[in-house]
């Protein structure tokens, strides 16, 4: 959802242990579900948007307008349905919060300092190595798709009916993509030296310090404050 | 040195299905997902993650494949939302359960159809159930019919989806970039 943002060390938010963003992004992620008080996720989304500027991510206008559209089309279907703006209200912040606590704590996670992290857990290491993969052939995978796509729209209705066309210009070429990747990436693994029965060496594992817990305090906080809303007052 | 379970190739393409599987969720979530029809984004989705869970299941073969995939796109899905992570995760070990015990593996062309539809239709209710937990004035009205409609939905197209998989898996066959077993 969002872009990957800056150098390895660009903000204090990248600097982070990659398991405290995601501990608090897990946190928020669970407690928005159980929230339904409009002012308390608004608290979260809040907390998370302050983090979305101190890692200094920009959105362009078209990803905003996006968002707000999609946002807004959430709520008015949800308004139809339950005639509360309360409720209406809920939905597209719990939302808010889903798509962002993981989401920006993912976009700042360098795949070096991922591998890093994962490489200290016990996932064996064809594992860490997949992962790192999905994580980098993702964005690559997603621009050879949308490149399918637009070819199946030049070459127009000449290709037979929609499923037709979407059989023979997207799935077929996607299907042959993944191969054509699989047997790539496996010979340069391979030549590298690569295999997953050995354990992969780290020269520096990240290591949580003072910044981690001040950021873990601060999310405690808008969590506690956000519990209050709902539950306390 | 002891030899893996699996090799680096199979690591690699199950990487690739699931980042495959995770291109598809992209485009269809949120086209479906604002419609808040009960199972309808899992039906949709499971036209296209069937087929590239059939291709992936004919490839590697071997039990605890599905898991592999699955497990390896459940723990991509945990940076979007531990939630789907708990669901996905619960479909792959539902699918991966019963072809293992059923199959015990998955040669052949019966086993891999199956075990991507069983993975589809196992991670509907494990969704519900999530939510159920965390939203239960919402879910607990939801009538058993509309429940049952889902999850039929979710088998029909599951079910075509995996089996156009198992048709492009002929082709790449006959292009020699898959091992196609006859049976």
């Amino acid at each position: 959802m969002f872009p990957a943002s800056g150098p390895v060390n660009a903000t204090v938010i990248h600097r982070l242990h990659p398991f405290s963003k995601m501990g608090v992004g897990i946190l928020f992620s669970i407690l928005a579900l159980c929230i339904e008080n409009p002012w308390a996720l608004a608290v979260m989304l809040g907390y998370m948007v302050l983090v979305l500027c101190t890692a200094r991510i920009r959105l362009t206008t078209r990803q905003w307008t996006m968002i707000a559209l999609f946002l807004t089309v959430i709520f008015v279907l949800d308004f139809l349905a339950s005639q509360s703006s309360v409720h209406a209200a809920t939905y597209p912040l719990r939302f808010g919060v889903f798509l962002t606590a993981m989401p920006i704590l993912a976009a700042t996670t360098a795949p070096q300092q991922m591998t890093r992290a994962l490489s200290r857990t016990a996932l064996p290491a064809g594992v860490v190595m997949a992962l790192l993969l999905v994580w980098r052939f993702f964005p690559l995978m997603t621009e050879e798709a949308r490149q399918m796509r637009q070819a199946a729209m030049l070459r127009g209705r000449t290709g037979g009916n929609l499923p037709t066309r979407f059989y023979r210009g997207f799935l077929v070429p996607l299907a042959f993509c993944v191969i054509e990747y699989t047997d790539r990436i496996t010979l340069a693994l391979e030549l590298r030296g690569f295999t997953p029965s050995a354990r992969r060496t780290c020269h520096q594992p990240p290591r949580a310090g003072v910044r981690d817990v001040i950021f873990g305090f601060l999310a405690m906080g808008a969590a506690g404050s956000a519990s209050f809303l709902q539950w306390g007052a | 040195m002891k030899k893996p379970l699996w090799t680096t190739r199979e690591y690699v393409f199950a990487a690739m299905i699931s980042a495959a599987l995770l291109v598809v969720a992209s485009i269809v979530i949120p086209f479906t997902l604002p419609l808040r029809i009960p199972g309808l984004t899992n039906a949709v989705n499971g036209l296209f993650g069937s087929f590239f869970l059939v291709i992936g299941l004919i490839r590697l073969k071997k039990p605890g494949s599905l898991l592999l995939i699955t497990g390896i796109y459940s723990l991509i899905c945990l940076s979007v939302s531990p939630l789907v992570f708990a669901f996905v995760l619960i479909g792959g070990i539902f699918g991966e359960t019963v072809c293992t015990i059923l199959f015990k593996g998955y040669h052949g062309r019966l086993a891999p159809v199956c075990g991507a539809v069983l993975y589809e239709m196992g991670m509907f209710p494990a969704a519900m159930v999530l939510s159920f937990f965390f939203l239960p004035e919402r879910y607990q009205e939801l009538a058993p019919w509309i429940f049952i409609v889902a999850e039929i939905a979710i088998f029909t197209t599951s079910l075509i989806g995996a089996l156009i998989g198992l048709k492009v898996a002929r082709e790449l066959s006959r292009a020699g970039r898959l091992q196609l077993e006859e049976s």
